[in-house]
């Protein structure tokens, strides 16, 4: 976590002295707009609120802005806006006394996985099942603890390696996994639970039982 | 002997394929004979192929709208 807190730190800064011109501006722009997702999803990991993972997102790509036009190094666009976008998250929710966010247990014991027992099949992706499935994925991430959280979407979806996220939040290479592996099987029982629910047409479901 | 716990604290590393060649000759030989595991590792292969492969997680351009317009605002704000 201090190795994390560290790197966060050297991504913030506070003069403006060496201020770009607009047209850097611009460029800075075109060059996160690959990365808003990103950067959201992360903070909405940590807040678990739209609103706030909003200004989280706001508040990290600004101060990788400023962290830029002071001439500071960024070797890596991307890892710099998820530490400053984890640093950004941790302030706001210290400053606003939010409960704690690790009380999520994370073991995958047997309870959990008599829970994700359930046979697959296939599920066709058209718009009605996809709203449902982001819903599910979006209601999955808010009930995941922070921890579990980040790291299911920083590998699954942004696919970062299991170093680079022990690197970012400052946990170990065993957390990490044992945190993936905890969200993955909550995910699975979520979508189970989807699938099954908004089933349409009688299409084949995934929660059909073995 | 494996066991299904064993499974459940290794099978991360075997679906990421990142298992050494131990580790998947054991989860391989449980899953021969485990029902159960073999649901397991079923489902949440394909349930992390529906969340890296889908859009599921795409955020709608009403979402985006309000953060680059933020961002643009404070670093224009920055600057003065």
């Amino acid at each position: 976590m201090e190795a994390a807190s560290k790197s966060i730190g050297n991504c913030e800064g506070s003069s403006s002295s060496l201020w770009p011109p607009p047209d850097k501006r611009a460029d800075f722009m075109v060059a996160i707009r690959p990365f808003h997702r990103l950067v959201y999803l992360v903070a909405f990991a940590y807040a678990k609120d739209s609103l706030v993972a909003e200004e989280i997102a706001v508040n990290a790509m600004a101060s990788v802005f400023r962290l830029q036009s002071q001439r500071q190094e960024v070797d890596d666009l991307k890892l710099c806006l998820i530490r400053a976008t984890l640093s950004e998250a941790r302030t706001y929710l210290d400053r606003n006394s939010s409960p704690v966010l690790e009380n999520c247990r994370e073991d995958v014991g047997l309870s959990l996985m008599s829970q994700a027992v359930t046979a697959w099949r296939p599920i066709p992706m058209d718009t009605a099942r996809n709203n449902a499935l982001r819903g599910t994925l979006m209601e999955a991430i808010r009930e995941l603890s922070a921890g579990a959280a980040i790291t299911l979407l920083l590998r699954d979806v942004f696919h970062l390696t299991i170093l680079e996220i022990a690197a970012l939040i400052g946990e170990s290479h065993q957390k990490v996994r044992a945190r993936l592996a905890y969200g993955r099987i909550v995910l699975c029982v979520k979508l189970a639970k989807c699938v099954s629910d908004c089933d349409l047409a009688g299409e084949p479901s995934l929660a059909a039982t073995c | 002997m494996f066991s299904c716990a064993d499974f459940l604290s290794e099978f991360g590393d075997y679906l990421d394929g990142c298992a050494s060649t131990e580790l998947k000759l054991c989860i391989e030989e449980h899953l021969r004979e485990c029902k159960s595991c073999r649901v397991i590792i079923d489902t949440t292969a394909r349930t992390i192929r529906i969340v890296t492969e889908s859009d599921t997680f795409t955020l709608p351009s009403n979402q985006i709208e309000p953060i680059v317009d933020g961002v643009m605002s404070r670093i224009r704000g920055l600057e003065s």
